[in-house]
């Protein structure tokens, strides 16, 4: 019987052991396409650009809507575009030898002309009740949005005009002292206009520069995101194994909470900073079950400039610059290039027990409990665990991200403010370390939910 | 060309010399790729797989053995992975009813390459694993259990289960023969 096995398996041996047969040239022509050095592999993001178009759909309707606000914008009804501070000095010696009724006012002042216009209406040498009542919004509201056109126009030439204080608004006719030394260049004739040509009716005093607790704000925001993953072979990895991942990966949740200061600066610009706390899940899956899991912390120090600008309530904002990942932490796994070839291969198992099955597991449980285990089903062969130094691809400081950002807010009132901002980010550099056999980097589209709380 | 500049030439990325290299090694690689699958759709899969694995992995060969040996174990796993994600249902297969009639060695001989390969591929997946491994590339029942994580007695047992499977097939084809 032994003989006859050993015929029996001797004879497949013979006729099957060192046969050869001839390959279709696809398989070369496949293999050489999988294998183009330098292949930029993506994963594939469905909402990517259903979630980028609806940004753009909300930025083109604000861009609108407030270009239609411009249009209605008042013509100056005085030959006045600029208005210059007087010197402080001089104005103050002035101001002692008259022996103003405002003596106690140091303040540097700026007038505000009476009228060159003819229209009656606007005159009338004394501010109007409706006028002063509307001090208040006048500090708070764009200027074509109170009756007086005249201090509209003054106050679209106000740096910061948002923080405006109401109470500086003063009647010209206690302060004539300042008719004398205030000047005014008029842009279209390029020259100074001579004080005595003109009258007062109000004089705006000016800050010399307003204090950091008028310019601060606590600035909170939080921001879902959709992230794609822009992954480069390098030294002589094939893309095949990127493009594994690709198509492995799904990411769950991406989010980034935002808390910093919001500093305004000069002409409606502003700086922010503060700390970017960025959390991405993903889990992988193999014929539509868990296999295992993965995290990415990532704590960012961001520096943005931007511009804002606003008309009464609501407002739009622009803003970009740069971080700086302080610090990224790494959990769960990843799959790993290729299977040693000299590794032994699991069982080809039905499972014997479907109880493991976690498809349904919830990703916030996840990312609570810090379970990023891996499926029974899973070879730990087949994986890198990003919680080894050693295997972990992955740098956990130094990645500088690009950042911009540009939406509406809606002013609550003078200290609070909310903020929906369409926000696109990017990292510049590879988040992996330098000898991991590929480059990535992400990109995240999100919109920011904000808001601001003045200090 | 000699083997050594070639396998530098390939971890250069020259790509001729690649193309020479799968021109050399894919025939042999091919068939033992059809042994394994169901199809020659899934062979090509291997192969492409297999090669794709062998090219990236070239710079790790030690020049230490058969160069053909190592691509052949590179093939060989990458067969085992590709069934295993595959994981094709086992077909239950109700062995009892099987004689123990036993076809001859030298009526088995006058079986054509394409026949004879034809019956392997028709072996249920696990069957064809451990035939494959241990008849044809030669590995004992304890490296086949190591491979395929599994007991070295199931492996035995999975063989006989295989040889028998196919006399009755072989007996079924002679019958229809003299048919």
């Amino acid at each position: 019987m032994s003989d006859q096995i050993e015929d029996f398996d001797r004879v497949f041996r013979e006729k099957l052991g060192g046969q050869t047969a001839t390959p279709p040239e696809s398989v070369w022509e496949n293999i050489k396409e999988k294998r183009t050095y330098g292949h930029v592999v993506t994963n594939r993001v469905v909402n990517y650009w259903k979630t980028f178009g609806t940004m753009l759909l909300i930025l083109l309707g604000g861009g609108l809507g407030f270009s239609s606000v411009f249009e209605q914008k008042i013509e100056p009804i005085f030959a006045v575009s600029t208005f210059e501070k007087p010197n402080a000095k001089d104005f103050i010696q002035r101001k002692e030898k008259e022996n103003s009724a405002f003596e106690a006012s140091k303040q540097v002042a700026t007038s505000f002309p009476r009228q060159v216009s003819k229209n009656a209406n606007q005159s009338n040498p004394f501010p109007s009740t409706d006028l002063l009542a509307s001090v208040h919004k006048a500090g708070f509201s764009k200027p074509n949005q109170i009756a007086d056109e005249r201090l509209n126009t003054y106050i679209s030439q106000l740096n910061g005009w948002e923080s405006a204080d109401p109470i500086s608004f003063v009647r010209y006719d206690k302060m004539e002292f300042a008719s004398k030394m205030a000047f005014l260049l008029d842009s279209s004739r390029g020259k100074a206009i001579a004080s005595k040509e003109i009258n007062y009716d109000y004089a705006i005093e000016l800050y010399k520069r307003r204090p950091f607790k008028d310019r601060a704000y606590w600035y909170f925001a939080f921001t879902p995101q959709s992230i794609q993953k822009v992954m480069t072979p390098k030294f002589n990895l094939s893309t095949d194994y990127l493009e594994d991942r690709a198509r492995a990966e799904n990411t769950r949740l991406a989010y980034t909470f935002s808390a910093g200061i919001h500093y305004e600066l000069r002409n409606h610009k502003f700086f922010e900073t503060g700390i970017n706390l960025t959390q991405i899940y993903e889990e992988m899956s193999f014929e539509g079950e868990k296999q295992f899991s993965n995290q990415y912390d990532f704590i960012e120090i961001p520096f943005l400039l931007g511009y804002k600008d606003r008309n009464a309530k609501w407002g739009w904002h622009i803003k970009g610059g740069f971080g700086i990942q302080v610090f990224n932490n790494y959990k769960g796994y990843i799959l790993k290039k290729v299977a040693d070839p000299n590794e032994a291969v699991s069982t080809p198992q039905t499972p014997a027990n479907p109880q493991f099955r976690r498809k349904n597991t919830s990703a916030v449980t996840t990312i609570l409990t810090n379970n990023h285990s891996l499926s029974e089903n899973q070879d730990r062969r087949g994986v890198y665990d990003l919680s080894n130094e050693a295997e972990n691809p992955y740098s956990t400081t130094g990645i500088v991200n690009l950042h911009l950002a540009a939406g509406i807010t809606y002013h609550h009132s003078i200290k609070t403010s909310f903020l929906l901002t369409p926000h696109y980010s990017r990292s510049i550099n590879t988040i992996t370390k330098s000898d991991a056999l590929f480059n990535e980097r992400i990109n995240a589209v999100g919109i920011s939910l904000g808001t601001l709380i003045r200090f | 060309m000699d083997e050594k500049k070639l396998i530098q030439a390939c971890i250069a990325e020259d790509k001729t010399a690649q193309r020479f290299l799968y021109e050399q090694f894919s025939p042999k690689m091919y068939f033992l790729c059809l042994r394994y699958a169901k199809s020659e759709a899934e062979a090509q899969d291997i192969l492409q797989d297999g090669f794709i694995k062998v090219f990236d992995k070239l710079s790790s060969f030690r020049f230490k053995g058969s160069f053909e040996g190592w691509i052949r174990r590179i093939m060989v796993n990458t067969a085992l992975n590709y069934i295993r994600k595959k994981s094709h249902q086992e077909e239950v297969i109700g062995l009892e009813d099987y004689q123990d009639q036993v076809v001859s060695s030298k009526a088995i001989s006058k079986l054509s390459e394409q026949e004879l390969l034809k019956l392997i591929q028709q072996l249920p997946d696990g069957y064809r694993m451990v035939f494959n491994l241990y008849v044809i590339e030669g590995y004992s029942h304890k490296e086949i259990a190591e491979k395929l994580a599994i007991s070295a007695n199931t492996s035995r047992s999975q063989l006989a289960k295989s040889r028998k499977w196919m006399q009755a097939e072989l007996l079924k084809l002679k019958t229809s023969k003299h048919v």
